[in-house]
């Protein structure tokens, strides 16, 4: 179904365009947080990476490869806005009250690891951004190491070790050691 | 946890468990908004049947391209054109851009969405909270939709050298907009722009009616600009840093103070990205976008009189080919650079720090003079470019080893020089495993230890059936051993190929790979098994070099 999706999107399907982004954006979405930190910036980079792969559409060749193929589009437009944004002084919503109600949605609940949360947040800020592009895509997006390296374009060992060592980068950063438990 | 993740230590574990939450969390409250319809709905893929419409020549073309690639992008930003309607509706806009004057007949039918949209239709923009699931326009019984946008992010604007002469307006027809509904559109551009670049306005109407078409076509003949950007010099694209100093926080270099900036950043198809073009020339972008995306030809520059453009840009790209990469071939300050020339353009590729050339996210500084002291400038400023501090490539290949040769009781192969022979052929009979060869930097235990006289015991060799590897850390052991025969006779489906069946110095072997380690059965108790650390760098890679290295004048089976 996905590769008749492609294909009729490459006709110009709009709507099987669409359902095919429906369908990996949330996913997406969820690694291209890690990487930029900020929902707002990363509804940017998946609407700019939608519009990138519709415009470059024609380009895949093996339709069969298109989550992996949007991936990459999305984590390569994500880790290039982190770079452009690295300097900004506000770079994550640190205030709760940041996430506020303005698109209806409930504030989170402080009592429900919000103080993690924030650690986690403040933690990433202190990778970088291929670190936390490969975080996303394993803890964010919940992809297996070999879809991770797939979507990376690297050999499955080379994604494992540079798992590794962003993860260990991130406990060092949260300040966790094996003991805190 | 997916069994295929490295070895956590319990920090590991709890920080991959903290980012999951904190990810599941932020994008619950927060979850992604998706207006898939909206964003692409103007903007064109490469359809055969688009193409066979395009009838157009090759600027107009491209114009109308850029146009449909426009909407998307400025009807997914709110706010970019504020649109200053008066509590009742008038008929002269004016937002300090431009202005023009529309039938008063015409309301706003904006929704607060951030677009100018007028008109009598009716017209709901897909987005939440909007009323409809995609962009809908109702122009049934005569009447009109009428939108306006500026363009922005698809082709770079410049104020254009000379000076460009003739229409400001350029007026494209249903026929060639590939659109389902009576459309016509109006691309005005800039004083001083040219046809396509960014910054110019687009008038689109929406209407089967000759007299609102009229209507529109009053609007379009009215606009005005309120200023002309061209004829302010600090209306020129900045750059981040200085002057004399660029500096957008990934690099930094120095050019000479009195060159002009002459445009900014902008994307030149998906791979690549332009960071800025400086000099004193006269430049124009090779790239516009058409119908399938992206097209460049070729930047054309005017560096006559002595004069010089540089341009720098980031590469994209897919990830690098390890094996292929080229050597610098010049060096300029502390850079190591790969340099050519062709004619007067001048070009220096400067990899990131760890990485190589070609590799995504270099640098490219391109310059056209045939002027010598402008090409020194131009290598004055490559010599000045500096990586920010702790730059690392994006895709680090790994670095080649240096290999040791082993090559002991009939068995050869490759292994990094910076591993250790732990053990040659030890042979602890029929009752224990024999290891025929071990390398690595962790340890390999037959499992056979000698056990004195005890009570009824007589003493000897106790052994487990199989040999055991132990790598922590960044350690690695591979080694090959041959389990006690009188434990372990099982023979093996060899002539069968399957899943995991593979082949080791051309015989059969089948693989298991758990997170650390990969084990090949070889024969009915022979295996050549690899175990590492989790902190050891690209272990499977060197892991599988070694066994496609291996030959063997023993083989499990074999006479």
């Amino acid at each position: 179904l996905e590769r008749e999706l492609v294909s009729a999107a490459k006709r110009g399907d709009e709507t099987a365009f669409a359902r095919l982004i429906e369908a990996e954006a949330p996913r997406v979405y969820r690694a291209v947080l890690a990487v930029v930190r900020s929902p707002q910036d990363a509804q940017e980079v998946i609407q700019d990476a939608s519009v990138r792969a519709w415009r470059q559409l024609h380009s895949l060749r093996d339709e069969g490869r298109f989550p992996a193929w949007y991936r990459q589009i999305a984590v390569r437009v994500a880790i290039d806005t982190a770079g452009r944004k690295k300097h900004r002084v506000r770079e994550i919503e640190l205030d709760p009250d940041a996430f506020d109600a303005r698109d209806g949605v409930a504030k989170p609940d402080p009592s429900t690891g919000w103080d993690e949360r924030l650690a986690v947040l403040e933690a990433l800020s202190n990778l970088p951004a291929d670190d936390r592009a490969i975080l996303g895509l394993r803890y964010g997006a919940d992809l297996e190491v070999p879809d991770v390296a797939a979507t990376l374009g690297i050999p499955l060992g080379t994604a494992k070790s540079r798992l590794h060592r962003a993860l260990s980068r991130l406990a060092a950063a949260m300040e966790v050691d094996d003991g805190d438990r | 946890m997916a069994t295929d993740d490295p070895r956590l230590r319990p920090s590991e574990a709890k920080a991959a468990t903290a980012l999951r939450q904190a990810i599941q969390q932020l994008s619950t409250t927060r979850p992604v908004q998706l207006d898939v319809g909206t964003w692409v709905s103007t903007v064109p893929v490469a359809a055969p049947t688009w193409r066979r419409r395009t009838r157009l020549p090759v600027g107009l073309g491209v114009a109308l391209a850029v146009v449909l690639a426009v909407g998307a992008v400025l009807v997914a930003q709110p706010g970019w054109i504020a649109a200053p309607w008066p509590a009742s509706p008038r008929t002269h806009f004016d937002n300090g851009q431009f202005l023009f004057d529309y039938p008063s007949r015409w309301h706003d039918l904006s929704q607060g969405s951030g677009s100018i949209v007028l008109g009598d239709g009716t017209w709901c923009s897909g987005r939440p909270s909007s009323g409809c699931t995609s962009e809908e326009i109702d122009i049934a019984n005569g009447r009109i939709v009428v939108r306006i946008w500026q363009q922005t992010g698809t082709a770079p604007a410049y104020c254009a050298s000379p000076v460009p002469t003739g229409p400001t307006v350029q007026k494209y027809t249903e026929d060639s907009l590939h659109a389902t509904q009576p459309t016509t559109r109006w691309e005005i551009r800039q004083p001083g722009y040219e046809f396509g670049m960014d910054g110019n306005v687009w008038i689109e109407a929406v209407t089967a009616s000759e007299s609102e078409l009229a209507g529109a076509q009053s609007l379009v003949d009215s606009f005005r600009w309120d200023r002309d950007y061209c004829a302010s010099p600090s209306d020129a694209p900045a750059l981040p840093g200085r002057p004399g100093h660029y500096d957008d926080g990934s690099f930094s270099f120095d050019y000479p103070p009195e060159w002009s900036v002459i445009s900014g950043p902008f994307y030149e198809g998906l791979a690549s990205r332009t960071d800025a073009v400086i000099g004193t020339g006269v430049w124009h972008s090779g790239c516009r976008v058409v119908d399938n995306g992206g097209d460049c030809t070729g930047d054309t520059v005017d560096v006559s009189g002595g004069r010089v453009v540089v341009k720098i840009l980031t590469m994209g790209g897919p990830a690098p080919d390890c094996a292929a990469s080229e050597q610098p071939n010049a060096t300029l300050g502390p850079n190591p650079v790969y340099q050519s020339t062709d004619g007067d353009a001048h070009t220096w590729e400067i990899a990131q720090p760890g990485g190589g050339l070609s590799w995504p996210n270099n640098v490219i500084v391109e310059a056209w003079t045939g002027d010598d002291a402008a090409l020194s400038q131009a290598g004055a400023l490559v010599a000045s470019f500096r990586w920010a501090a702790g730059t690392q490539a994006w895709n680090a290949c790994p670095s080649p080893t240096p290999l040791a040769h082993y090559d002991s009781d009939g068995i050869s192969f490759d292994y990094p020089s910076t591993w250790d022979v732990i053990s040659g052929y030890e042979h602890w009979g029929i009752h224990g495993p024999s290891i025929l060869f071990a390398v690595g930097t962790g340890t390999v235990d037959s499992g056979c230890v000698v056990e004195p006289a005890s009570g009824m015991f007589e003493g000897g060799v106790s052994c487990d059936s199989e040999a055991t590897g132990r790598a922590t850390g960044d350690q690695i052991v591979v080694y090959w051993y041959e389990g006690a025969h009188l434990f372990n006779p099982d023979p093996l489906p060899w002539t069968t190929p399957g899943p995991g069946m593979t082949t080791i110095d051309g015989h059969t072997a089948i693989e298991f790979g758990t997170p650390n380690s990969i084990r090949w059965r070889i024969g009915s108790v022979d295996y050549i098994e690899a175990d590492w650390g989790p902190d050891a760098v690209d272990a499977e890679a060197q892991v599988r070099a070694l066994v496609a290295s291996l030959q063997s004048r023993y083989w499990p089976g074999s006479s």
